[in-house]
């Protein structure tokens, strides 16, 4: 078995096609780590110059980390009361009218804006201004009250139950309090890159298309099926074979993009609460756990990938069809629009890979299904989804290829 | 050990490839003879689980093919015609791949790869990609790879189809030597390739097997049926329209023609022995007997 899954792992590593599109996504994530750090700038204050690239990203971080401590009430009202009054100080419509009030405190000031903000709503710095600080701004009352109000709203696809509500509620009051704040630039850029990790699943697709459709279109079938082991221990191999690529390429992508980053800003700032990068979340997770967990799900998505190229391999002739439509599965479903009358169809749409491309999104979204007495929320539905749908492609592509008729009409 | 195939028939919806072939095969060498399109690599993809039956069955020492799953497959060796490769492998990756496959262990694996190459000629070579390997190095990779596990029952579809003559030779060579104590069939349209190995010949037209038995008994049904006559070289042309011709050679306004007929062609027809070759004709030539 050992011998089969390492031929099998030699077929997809010796064509060229395959390690030009490997080498090709690693690039990508060096790539889009290279310009992601590149687009960024930074000015400590009106007079001060524009600072760009990795001198901006480290600046930031110096900044941040001299703020390093716990957004107390005291110290949030105090930075919301100073921007207030420094702002009417301002005529409105001067250049560039209040964005250096902000800077280089952007991080901070996000978090309050997305705090204040309605639900689904999104506020500009100006709005700073409606925020009542008489009594202190109540920072960490007005996020849950912002929860309740978005789970109490009417939604023309249907509510959530009050079980739904129950169970948001209690996730969100085990957030600690106050957040503790400090350099997040790091994590930042590692967070926002994974999900370029998406992006090369079409690579594992190229890879496995042709893992059983490659055997029908050389003609090996036949020799391969005649074989001892062809409709038996093979299968498995080629399975085996397809899981360990997929991870082993996933895993080593991230080492190379989290890998590209830590070394050039350090890993300062895992311990952070997620909060501070996915605003509304409800999850008391650090930004380490939350990165992990995308990882985890990363995975996930790599397997299933894999299982259905696998599948689609196995019943098709045409290595081409299994990147067509896998390429219409990862980016097709893009443009299915959102239901307006009925949960259950935004459910299943919610359950469109490239969704899970921005976690920070989804630690944010208030997603959930009631079963029974159980309230299954977006991350556990999304996994179970794509596990019992990777067994599944796994099963009957088993069953496709051990009954494969050779010259069959 | 005895392979028996019990009316065994494929039709794809009205088309009839395969018509209830019976025959009982023991160890030996049978030449499956019959024109493209006749039905044979149906009836060996058949023969060797890769395609179901639509009707029959197909049993070995009694047991059912099919049902005898990976201990049937272990007494088989197969080359499909026009067999395809791994371009990227080189010879001995190929053959530790199908070693494996066949559930060699890795040291017997190592030895016979070796070995079989030797006996193929391509010791010298096994280190270089099968992509830069001729037709004819090709198709010897086919049969060391059949031989990896000594099967009982070798399976050859069209193995010296696309081979120069040389190369036809040595392939047939081959055959022969791996051949003792199995069960060996070999399908071609080459009639001279079963002619000089095979102790058996299976005549195979339309699906279905027309005659079975040994060269010398094949060639007792075109007896009294083949003639040799000298013709005006004007003639030839009417001649090849309306005679089964098997050969002619000119020479000074003269044709010499080999005729395949029940009756006697011309009044100065000779009759002659008939050879496999003849038979072959005399079933294969369009629109006659059958």
């Amino acid at each position: 078995m050992l011998s089969l899954i390492r031929f099998e792992l030699k077929k997809i590593w010796k064509k060229k096609v395959n390690r030009t599109a490997m080498f090709l996504g690693l690039f990508l994530l060096l790539f889009v780590n290279y310009y992601s750090i590149k687009s960024e700038d930074f000015r400590l204050n009106k007079e001060a110059p524009i600072v760009k690239g990795l001198k901006a990203v480290k600046m930031q971080a110096e900044y941040d980390k001299a703020q390093t401590g716990v957004l107390s009430e005291e110290y949030l009202t105090e930075i919301v009361t100073d921007y207030q009054n420094q702002l009417k100080k301002l005529e409105p419509g001067e250049e560039g009218y209040g964005w250096w009030l902000i800077s280089p405190n952007t991080n901070v000031f996000s978090i309050i804006c997305s705090n204040y903000s309605e639900w689904n709503e999104q506020w500009a710095w100006e709005d700073l201004a409606s925020i009542d600080t008489t009594n202190g701004i109540g920072f960490y009352e007005r996020r849950l009250e912002k929860i309740r109000n978005g789970l109490n709203m009417d939604y023309s696809y249907g509510n959530y139950t009050e079980k739904e509500k129950q169970f948001w509620m209690e996730k969100a009051q085990t957030v600690k309090t106050p957040f503790l704040f400090g350099n997040t630039e790091t994590w930042n850029f590692i967070w926002n890159n994974i999900g370029t990790l998406f992006y090369l699943l079409f690579v594992i697709s190229i890879c496995i298309a042709p893992v059983f459709a490659g055997e029908y279109q050389n003609r090996t079938d036949a020799l391969i099926l005649t074989a001892k082991f062809g409709k038996t221990k093979l299968i498995g191999a080629k399975m085996i074979a397809v899981f360990l690529f997929s991870a082993g390429y996933t895993l080593l992508c991230t080492v190379v993009s989290v890998g590209s980053l830590m070394a050039v800003l350090g890993v300062e700032g895992y311990n952070l609460p997620v909060q501070l990068f996915s605003k509304n979340s409800p999850y008391d997770w650090t930004v380490l756990k939350a990165v992990t967990v995308h990882l985890g799900i990363m995975l996930l998505m790599a397997a299933f990938i894999g299982a259905f190229s696998m599948l689609l391999s196995a019943r098709s002739k045409n290595p081409l069809i299994v990147l067509a439509v896998d390429f219409l599965l990862l980016l097709g479903t893009i443009f299915i629009p959102f239901s307006k009358n009925s949960r259950l169809i935004n459910w299943i749409l919610f359950l469109r890979p490239v969704l899970i491309t921005d976690f920070k999104e989804v630690l944010s979204t208030y997603n959930s299904c009631q079963i029974g007495n159980v309230v299954l929320s977006y991350i556990p539905m999304f996994c179970i989804a794509y596990g019992a749908a990777t067994v599944l492609c796994m099963v009957f592509t088993g069953r496709g290829f051990s009954r494969h008729q050779v010259g069959g009409r | 050990m005895e392979l028996s195939i019990d009316r065994v028939t494929k039709q794809y919806k009205n088309k009839i490839a395969v018509d209830r072939i019976s025959i009982k095969l023991e160890e030996g060498v049978y030449g499956l003879l019959g024109a493209n399109g006749a039905g044979k690599t149906t009836f060996m993809r058949m023969l060797c689980g890769i395609l179901t039956p639509t009707g029959g069955e197909i049993k070995v020492d009694g047991r059912n093919n099919m049902e005898m799953g990976e201990e049937f497959r272990n007494l088989l060796g197969y080359l499909p015609q026009d067999f395809g490769y791994y371009p990227d492998f080189t010879a001995c990756e190929f053959m530790m791949y199908m070693a494996s496959l066949k559930g060699l262990p890795y040291g017997k694996a190592k030895e016979k790869t070796r070995q079989l190459l030797e006996q193929v000629g391509l010791l010298q070579v096994m280190k270089k990609r099968i992509k830069t390997y001729s037709g004819g190095m090709k198709q010897r990779l086919g049969i060391a790879q059949a031989m990896l596990n000594d099967p009982k029952i070798l399976i050859l579809d069209e193995p010296t189809a696309g081979l120069d003559p040389k190369e036809r030779v040595r392939f047939r060579n081959l055959i022969a030597d791996f051949g003792k104590n199995k069960i060996v069939l070999l399908s071609t349209h080459i009639v001279s390739d079963v002619e000089a190995i095979a102790d058996r010949i299976l005549l195979m037209k339309d699906g279905q097997l027309k005659l079975t038995g040994t060269v010398g008994e094949m060639e007792q049904h075109v007896e009294g049926k083949v003639w040799e006559c000298v013709r005006h070289e004007k003639e030839t042309e009417h001649i090849v329209e309306n005679f089964n011709v098997a050969n002619m050679h000119h020479n000074d306004g003269e044709t010499t023609f080999r005729i395949i007929s029940e009756a006697k062609p011309f009044e100065n027809g000779i009759s002659v022995k008939g050879t496999l070759e003849d038979l072959y004709l005399y079933y294969f030539q369009e629109g006659t007997k059958c």
